[in-house]
């Protein structure tokens, strides 16, 4: 029972893993850009959906549509204003460049947010669901579902919209796409607004269980790269089943080791997985 | 190339120096001080920043307090000017912030919350000889390090301890604690204070067995498996090291899992004293936490008390009051020194005997070490949201709840 109840716990969170990485998985994958942002754009999201339930009680999974908005608008001006404009720089320009967008959303979260850590105090917020003997945390799930379905439909937007087609053929082959007359700087501004909308939505969903504060962004930076990595860069199948398997270690890490090593059996995972297959899990090999 | 003659130079520096003097560079004049700078390392941003947002408040409460009292009239009503630099919760910054402030030109300095960037600071105050007034940072070793020139208002962790082993043995003598699980932060603080909690009950001759000591990671997502591993011991008690994220995680996970246990006690936990915390309503209630409080019992300091939480729509605690007693402490040096020479200001100190203060305990006396003789800690338990002191008897302003409510009845 106690290792079932563990099992649950880890599926759970490598659930909420999953979606928490998504975002950074497409500007990876897609833009090749190393986004060290990404955790601060979550905290946009947990911010849009806690000030939207404080002053107007409205669910996180109805706020999500606010957060995809304000995502969209705001991944779409930092590529087009910052990013497109060292679109051929190094690599490393990049990095720098996302390291600072990070640093000025948390200390502009800092200045207007102020330094409390806030709750998003949902009907469900404490609840959880029995189930033969099992506990099964109910914001967790909900994370869980929506993050099924986030990364589902994200697949299929990839797969079989337009746009998703021409995302993926201006990063396959920028200079064809270039020549088939394809706008490669506003697709680009396209897809950092949809991994942005991705890291947004995420933040609404965990908004419901983790305290929401400008603090939390490293915290979602680093857990999303461990998965990004062990799952596969671009692989979308590859994130959720490589969020379920960090998630699963980590509780089963518990059983075995104390509380503060619990990581070692995710990021062993991790050294591993870079050492003998360092496309990820799922990830194509380069 | 025009020369310039011997006569000419000296004129020209004479010039230049007195210029300087008169339009305020540096701005401290001697015989005739308008202003004296006084600096401060605090955590205003990362995940210590509300800390160091209410210590800030105390600092410029105490400021404008001395100013509006007419600044330091031994140096003909100089006025105190704060100058604060943010930390950033993280030791080099604190480090680099404090470098700043000494070629700012401070008379003296105070800060910085977090023992590792206090221990920094103090060793950067300390090379360049500017007096460093600590005002919550806890570790005892903080002035056993040879520094001639900081000094500690608030308590050391084994005074806080002290006061807290013995008020957790005084508040559950009805029901004593048998059993207990200490689950701590598994970073430096967090060790240390785990530590020195269990060597203080040992101390005491045991009064209750620890089960398990578990550690969990920095910045952790999820604490179900810490929480679940804790149940399945069934102690009586839980003692908490952890962050404020941590806190209302934890209890959250309790909650959940439906742990009851007759008393949860933070140990000198930050996120056990934060006003975030305070907020959780049903879950945070009837919590216990062994740390430095602002006496609330003395007129004076429940004066200034309100007066903060007037002006800064922030609850007054230990953050408050010590950064507010540490600017006084630094103002009646001054006044006594009649000087902003570093070594007079040091004598001023090391004879310190400051009555009016806000801080539990009696008037702030210095040690050789530079720790407050006469600092004192208390327990403290949230009834409705208010922390409220039930030990020592002296500071005391409720009486514990104990066993606590099981969570199905809050």
């Amino acid at each position: 029972m106690f290792i079932a109840q563990a099992m649950i716990d880890g599926l759970l969170q490598g659930g909420v893993y999953a979606l928490m990485a998504l975002g950074l998985s497409l500007v990876l994958g897609v833009l090749r850009i190393i986004n060290l942002a990404h955790g601060n754009l979550v905290l946009i999201g947990m911010y849009t959906s806690y000030y939207l339930f404080a002053l107007f009680g409205i669910d996180p999974y109805v706020s999500m549509l606010a957060s995809a908005v304000v995502g969209f608008l705001l991944g779409y001006i930092i590529q087009w204003l910052v990013l497109n404009p060292i679109t051929g720089a190094p690599e490393e320009m990049a990095v720098l460049v996302t390291l600072a967008i990070g640093l000025i959303i948390q200390n502009l979260l800092l200045t207007v947010c102020g330094t409390d850590y806030y709750t998003v105090d949902t009907s469900y917020r404490l609840e959880t669901i029995m189930f033969q003997g099992l506990r099964v945390d109910l914001p967790k799930l909900l994370a869980f579902l929506s993050s099924l379905i986030i990364v589902g439909g994200f697949f299929l937007f990839m797969e079989k919209t337009d746009i998703g087609r021409t995302i993926r053929a201006a990063t396959d082959n920028r200079e064809a796409a270039l020549l088939m007359g394809v706008n490669v700087r506003r697709i680009y501004c396209l897809a950092f607004g949809v991994g942005t909308v991705l890291a947004t939505l995420a933040g609404s969903s965990i908004s419901t269980f983790i305290p929401t504060s400008q603090d939390a962004g490293v915290l979602f930076t680093m857990a999303s790269f461990v998965i990004v990595i062990a799952g596969g860069i671009g692989s979308h199948k590859g994130l959720l089943l490589g969020g379920l398997l960090v998630g699963v270690l980590e509780e089963m890490g518990t059983l075995l080791f104390s509380g503060s090593l619990k990581q070692v059996m995710s990021l062993g995972l991790l050294v591993i997985i870079l050492l003998v297959r360092p496309q990820g899990l799922f990830g194509k090999e380069a | 190339m025009k020369e310039i003659s011997r006569r000419g130079f000296i004129k020209l520096t004479g010039t230049a120096a007195a210029g300087s003097l008169l339009s305020g560079f540096p701005s401290i004049v001697r015989g005739a001080e308008k202003e004296i700078l006084i600096g401060a390392v605090h955590p205003l941003s990362g995940m210590v920043a509300e800390a160091g947002a209410m210590a800030v408040a105390g600092l410029e409460l105490a400021v404008d307090h001395i100013n509006k009292a007419g600044g330091i009239k031994s140096l003909k009503g100089a006025k105190l000017r704060l100058a604060v630099e943010d930390s950033e919760s993280k030791v080099e910054t604190g480090g680099i912030a404090a470098e700043k402030l000494i070629r700012k030109g401070i008379v003296c300095l105070t800060g910085s919350f977090q023992n590792a960037v206090t221990l920094n600071v103090a060793r950067i105050a300390d090379q360049h000889k500017v007096v460093f007034v600590n005002d919550i940072s806890t570790l005892d070793e903080l002035t056993h390090q040879g520094f001639k020139y900081t000094f500690r208002v608030g308590p050391t962790l084994s005074k806080i301890l002290d006061t807290g082993v013995a008020g957790v043995i005084e508040v559950t003598k009805n029901k004593p604690v048998k059993t207990g699980v200490v689950i701590h932060i598994s970073e430096l603080t967090g060790k240390i204070v785990s530590d020195a909690f269990i060597k203080k009950t040992q101390e005491r001759g045991n009064p209750w067995k620890f089960l398990k000591r578990i550690a969990y990671p920095e910045n952790p997502m999820s604490l179900a498996a810490e929480i679940r591993d804790a149940k399945e011991l069934k102690p009586d008690a839980l003692f908490l090291v952890c962050r404020l994220r941590d806190a209302i995680m934890l209890v959250e996970e309790m909650y959940k899992q439906r742990f009851d246990v007759n008393g949860i006690f933070g140990v000198v936990s930050s996120g056990h004293a934060d006003p975030s915390y305070h907020k959780q309503g049903k879950l945070s209630d009837y919590t216990f936490n062994i740390c430095p409080w602002h006496d609330e019992v003395s007129e004076y300091a429940k004066k200034i008390a309100q007066e903060y939480e007037a002006r800064f729509k922030r609850p007054f605690n230990m953050n408050g009051a010590q950064s507010y007693d540490a600017v006084m402490v630094m103002a009646d040096a001054l006044e006594r020194a009649g000087s902003t020479d570093k070594d007079d200001l040091r004598k001023a100190l090391m004879a310190t005997k400051l009555r009016n203060k806000t801080s539990i305990g009696g008037a702030i006396e210095f040690d050789q070490y530079g720790d407050n003789k006469n600092a004192k800690s208390g327990l403290m338990q949230l009834h409705a949201g208010k922390s409220k002191i039930v030990y020592p008897p002296e500071a005391s302003t409720a009486k514990a709840i104990y066993p606590v409510p099981v969570w199905d009845k809050r």
